[in-house]
Formats: C-alpha cells, sequence, structure tokens
C-alpha cells in the first residue's frame, strides 16, 4: 500500500525534486534551489495548497541489506508522512499556507522559540533531504571540488569522516548530524562582518536536536543523517555507531552532495551580489538624505539658540 | 533470565576492576542495577526483547559512561583544569541522568501477577483524586503530555516538596526530574524510541496506553508516604 502511493506521487508531474539526478551538474544558477518550494500540489479550484509526501528517489527495498525495507516503510511511510500531514493540518488557513517549506521553516522557528509547527515542517524538511542524501550502491569517496574543500577544510576526507561520525555518534537524544556550507555572512542588523573573505567560505560539521535543521542558522545543509533511534533501530538496535558507519560506507550519494555544493555556492556569490547591491542603494540613499536632514536639524538647533 | 545474571555478573566485574582504582583515590562507581522481575515479565505490555536491550544494552551504557566521565572530572579536578571540568558536564547529566531515570523506571514496572496495574490506595490514591480528579484524568494527561514530547526524553508523575502538589512534567532526554523543581519522581515513562520502538514501531500512543497495565502503583505509593510525610 505504501509502494503503491509512492507510485502514484512519483508518477505525479507536478511534484518538482531538489536535486534532480540529471541537468544539475554544470548549471549555476539559484533556480534549482528554489525549486524545493514547489512540492506542493496546487489546484486551479481550491485555494489551499498542500505539501506532500514525496518519495524517496528509489525504491524502498533498493537500499538493502544496509537499510531494511521495514525500516523505509515506517521511517517514510509512517513517521515522514506524519509530519507532512501534521504540518499541513496545522497550517490550513493561515498565512503560512502558500509558502515554501523552507520558508516555513525559517518563519516557525521563530528566532530560537519555535512555533506550534516548526516540529513538523523542519522534520518534512530533513526527511526529504536525508532520503536525497543516500542513493542504492552509494558511500566511497567524493571527488573535484567537494573532496578539494574537504582536504582544505578538515585536513583530509578521513578526518571529515571522522569528524562527521563523531557529531552522529555524539548528539545526546534525537537530532541530526550536518555537512554544511557556512558561507559566513554576519547580517544582524546592527552589525556587518567587518572583513569578510573567501576564507570564510568552509565546510563544516554541526550537530542538531531534535527536529532543527542548519537552515535556522543561515547555512547551506550538503548532507544529513538522521540518528532518531527510529532511523535505526529495527536494523541496528542500540548499535548507533553502527548505523553511522554504514551509512558513511555504503549509502552516502556523494553526487547528491557534490550538487548540492554547487548550488549552495552559486546562491551564496548571488547572494552575495544582491546585499553589494542593496548596500550601494543605501548608501547612496543616505547620502542624498542626509544633506537636507542636516541643514533642517541644524536650521532648528540655530533658531532655537536664538530664541 | 540465565542470560541476565550472566550480564549482570559481566557488567559487576567490569564495575569492581575500574572501581579498585578508583576506591584508591576514594571515587565510587555506579553498577547496574539487576531488574526485580524477569525481562520477559511485563508482555505482553512490553516485550522481553525490548526489556533486554532497555537494561543490558541502554542503561548498561549509560553507566559505563557516566563512571568514565566522573573518572575524567577526577582527573580534571586533581589538575585544576576547569575547562576539562565544565566540558565534562553534558556527559555526567546525560549518562548520570540516564542511570538515575532507567533506575526509577525499572522499580515503577511490575509484572500483572505482582499487581502491576493494580490502582493506588490509601493515601496516594486520595490525593490523586483530589489533584486531578480522578486516577483517569491523571493517566489521561500522562499518556497525552508523552505522546506529545519532542523527541527523545520522559514524562514524569511527581511530588513537589515544598508545595506538596502533585504534578505531571516532561523532560527532554535523559534529564532528570530535579532539574525542574524540588520534585520527587513517583513514576516516570520512558519515551525514548529504544523503550517501544521494536513492538509499537511509531505508535507512540500504544505504548503508552499499555504500560498502565504493568504500572507499579503500590511502589509511588511507597514513595509518596515517605516523601509527603
Amino acid at each position: 500500500m505504501v509502494a503503491a502511493a509512492a507510485a502514484a506521487t512519483a508518477a505525479n508531474p507536478l511534484t518538482c525534486s531538489l536535486f534532480p539526478s540529471q541537468g544539475l551538474r554544470g548549471t549555476t544558477s539559484g533556480l534549482q534551489w528554489t525549486k524545493r518550494q514547489c512540492t506542493r500540489k496546487g489546484s486551479a479550484l481550491t485555494v489551499t495548497a498542500k505539501f506532500e509526501l514525496k518519495p524517496p528517489p528509489y525504491p524502498m527495498n533498493a537500499l538493502e541489506p544496509h537499510m531494511s525495507k521495514d525500516t523505509f516503510e515506517y521511517h517514510w511511510g509512517k513517521h515522514h508522512r506524519a509530519y507532512v500531514n501534521n504540518l499541513n493540518k496545522q497550517i490550513e488557513g493561515t498565512e503560512l499556507d502558500d509558502m515554501s517549506l523552507d520558508d516555513v521553516v525559517l518563519i516557525t522557528y521563530n528566532k530560537g522559540d519555535p512555533l506550534p509547527a516548526f516540529n513538523n515542517a523542519a522534520q518534512a524538511w530533513n526527511h526529504e533531504f536525508f532520503w536525497e542524501s543516500m542513493k542504492p550502491g552509494g558511500g566511497g569517496k567524493p571527488s573535484g571540488e567537494l573532496l578539494q574543500l574537504m582536504e582544505r577544510d578538515f585536513g583530509s576526507f578521513d578526518k571529515f569522516v571522522g569528524e562527521f561520525k563523531s557529531a552522529a555518534a555524539t548528539q545526546f537524544g534525537s537530532g541530526w548530524a550536518w555537512l554544511v556550507y557556512k558561507a559566513n555572512r554576519l547580517d544582524v542588523g546592527n552589525a556587518v562582518n567587518p572583513c569578510p573573505s573567501e576564507e570564510d567560505k568552509k565546510l563544516v560539521v554541526v550537530k542538531s536536536p531534535n527536529a532543527v535543521n542548519p537552515l535556522v542558522w543561515d547555512y547551506y545543509p550538503l548532507l544529513t543523517i538522521d540518528v532518531w533511534e527510529h532511523a535505526y533501530y529495527l536494523d541496528f538496535q542500540n548499535r548507533r555507531p553502527d548505523y553511522i558507519s554504514n551509512f558513511m560506507e555504503r549509502l552516502v550519494s556523494w553526487d547528491a552532495v557534490s550538487a548540492r555544493l554547487e548550488v549552495a555556492r552559486a546562491r551564496a556569490a548571488e547572494r552575495e551580489i544582491e546585499e553589494a547591491r542593496k548596500r550601494k542603494e543605501e548608501e547612496e540613499g543616505n547620502f542624498t538624505d542626509k544633506e537636507p536632514a542636516e541643514i533642517f536639524i541644524d536650521g532648528v538647533a540655530d533658531d532655537s539658540e536664538t530664541d | 533470565m540465565a542470560l541476565r545474571s550472566l550480564v549482570c555478573r559481566k557488567s559487576l566485574g567490569l564495575a569492581s576492576s575500574s572501581s579498585f582504582k578508583l576506591h584508591f583515590r576514594g571515587l565510587q562507581t555506579i553498577s547496574l542495577p539487576d531488574l526485580p522481575y524477569d525481562y520477559g515479565a511485563l508482555e505482553p505490555a512490553i516485550s522481553g526483547e525490548i526489556m533486554q536491550l532497555h537494561h543490558q544494552k541502554h542503561h548498561q551504557t549509560y553507566v559505563t559512561n557516566y563512571n568514565k566521565a566522573v573518572e575524567q572530572l577526577h582527573h580534571a579536578m586533581e589538575k585544576g583544569d576547569s575547562s576539562a571540568v565544565v566540558k565534562l558536564q553534558s556527559a555526567i547529566k546525560f549518562n548520570g541522568g540516564g542511570h538515575v531515570n532507567h533506575s526509577i523506571f525499572w522499580k515503577n514496572l511490575s509484572p500483572v501477577s505482582e499487581r502491576g496495574g493494580e490502582s493506588p490506595h490509601g493515601n496516594l490514591g486520595w490525593a490523586i483524586d483530589e489533584h486531578f480528579g480522578s486516577l483517569d484524568a491523571l493517566i489521561q494527561k500522562m499518556s497525552t503530555e508523552g505522546a506529545a514530547l519532542q523527541g527523545s526524553g520522559w514524562v514524569w508523575f511527581g511530588l513537589d516538596k515544598e508545595s506538596k502538589k502533585l504534578v505531571v512534567e516532561t523532560t527532554a532526554n535523559q534529564d532528570p526530574l530535579v532539574t525542574k523543581g524540588p520534585l520527587v519522581p513517583l513514576l516516570g515513562i520512558d519515551v525514548w524510541e529504544h523503550a517501544y520502538y521494536l513492538q509499537y514501531k511509531n505508535a507512540r500512543p500504544d505504548y503508552l496506553k499499555n504500560i498502565w497495565k504493568v504500572m507499579n502503583w503500590k511502589y509511588a505509593g511507597e514513595v509518596y508516604d515517605k516523601e509527603h510525610s
């Protein structure tokens, strides 16, 4: 029944994928990133749009024996499905109803004081990203720019693996471990990074509790592993370290991670250009506003003094 | 049962070899407490497989890692290495909390043949009616809060030692109830997925419905009488 539902959703041409396996490499526009925003189906007759439970990009048994079909059917068919369904119920008729999932995650995080829909929104996002982080016959070693950056930022691929495994193993309780691209923009309203440089942009390993997702820290997620017990308990019971090693050695889709890195770098570059443009506009705006304002204030001050 | 005692002996062996050095410096290690019933004794509410893994693997890991962290803490304090002392706090809280919580959990469950699931009598029974309206209302409240807890944690029935009021609280991960105030735990329910997943999968509410069939209210009543007077 779960498989039938998956097939039906897969056949729906309106469902977009974040990282389609073809056509992404070599493109640098931000379009692919925003494609996630259309994982909802609108109908001409109804106003409400719903987030969809997108099926994994491979059959339920495709990761066996490293991740069992049984685990998959519960994890995707029950847990992931419940997050999506509950999210749809929670946001129906609210202002969140027509936003992208990324935006719902960011808004409901509410600067660290999460609103009720945050857990479901972030978990819906995290799981979809997790399925796409794996592939049948995965594992091995990345290549190209991803490998170069890993060597630059962690010392070596093996050191990265060590750091990632350790983050996943030491996350107390439920949560996630991530490889992210950190473009380190300091835009806190009243502060700017005084000396931004290319060196600030790097790969970092982070872990997050429960549903929290690095988008809320303004990072670009590249890879994730789910370390909630439901992700591995049927296959590995309490042996979380074995599950993590197995994931790294047999399941990671480095193609997906490389493609995400490419998009992240392009997005970060676009954003920088956009921010520079805005800054320039503001400076020019300030300059033209400033002169008359000063004259006016001085004028008032002079008047009061003479009075 | 035989397997359990085998593992218990093994764990005691581990604890005693490391406690030899530690005792020398006046440090006391903790060890895995025995269960007061067989692994399969809570079936069908909780399977023997779950109980065995939960006790022998999960609880044992908290014990082992707590002892390790406390030993490291001892070294760090001897050296006056304050940043190392601070860094160890999270491991101590997590693993120590895991030991404290599970030690209570085993005691507040009981096989049906040993009066598990039997409603509380005496002072606690009266107090529950007074605070919650009825036992069913308390059970409903704990089940709802346990089901709604995000991620891993515990739902507690406790006594506020200062106000003498009965409370329902939740704690995240392995935080013990004392982190929420001057509260004495009367009952704790583990809602980590490892406590139910092999049997109930994603259906945490079903686990929370069935666990009351093996709840040891007698234990809760004894703690209440001791702390309330």
